[in-house]
């Protein structure tokens, strides 16, 4: 199967106003999309120029022009799929980052703004002056320590209970 | 000295036309370079004008 079609060749025939007595005729040919052949010449020689230049483009290879594509545009193209990934993964870390945000802000409110409407707590130590502070962690080491006593005494009841068994 | 035209990978000889003759004959055989952007390069001894299409707008 035979793919170079012949294309039309355009010749164009640009006559200039006169110059010192002179017409200038500039005559340019090429198929369509291929760089023209050029020829200038005077007025009186217009239709030899014609034939000439139709000859020289019948006669020479094409010349087709190729634009070569802007690289940062061919980047992006080629990058594309690289960026939507990119986009996929940041979009991922933002779910995560947003999952992390859901479980640190309060499930009852909801919202990480202070409570400034939430009733006041008795023994709440939160904003409490130093001393306040101090006040309350002796009295919980005296509550622990009294509870930790509790505890060890009913557990030498149970071993001297086993043993005697 | 000469003047070239130079289009995408193509070159052509201006012979004695000016530039703007140069860009009348360019936008005959090629209605995209109507309104063209043309960069003026010195190479060596030649001139050479390199015309491209200048970006339109989207939309």
């Amino acid at each position: 199967m035979k793919t170079n079609d012949p294309k039309p060749i355009t010749l164009i025939v640009t006559i200039y106003p006169p110059k010192k007595n002179a017409r200038r005729v500039v005559v340019s040919g090429a198929p369509e999309g291929e760089m023209p052949l050029i020829l200038d010449g005077l007025f009186p020689d217009r239709h030899a120029l014609l034939d000439r230049v139709f000859a020289l483009v019948l006669k020479r290879d094409p010349q087709v022009v190729t634009i070569a594509e802007p690289k940062t545009g061919k980047a992006k193209s080629i990058t594309a799929g690289a960026d939507d990934d990119e986009e996929a993964e940041t979009t991922e870390e933002q779910d995560s980052d947003q999952l992390v945000k859901d479980v640190l802000v309060s499930p009852s409110t909801g919202s990480t703004e202070p409570d400034e409407e939430l009733p006041e707590i008795e023994g709440d130590v939160t904003g409490a002056s130093p001393e306040a502070v101090a006040l309350f962690e002796n009295q919980l080491n005296i509550t622990v320590g009294a509870l930790d006593s509790a505890a060890i005494e009913p557990e030498e009841e149970v071993v001297n209970d086993g043993e005697q068994d | 000295m000469a003047n070239k035209i130079k289009y995408g990978d193509r070159e052509l000889d201006m012979g004695d036309l000016t530039l703007e003759q140069a860009k009348q004959l360019m936008a005959r055989h090629f209605p995209e370079l109507a309104d063209p952007q043309v960069d003026k390069k010195e190479d060596k001894n030649d001139t050479i004008y390199t015309f491209t299409k200048k970006a339109g707008r989207k939309g």
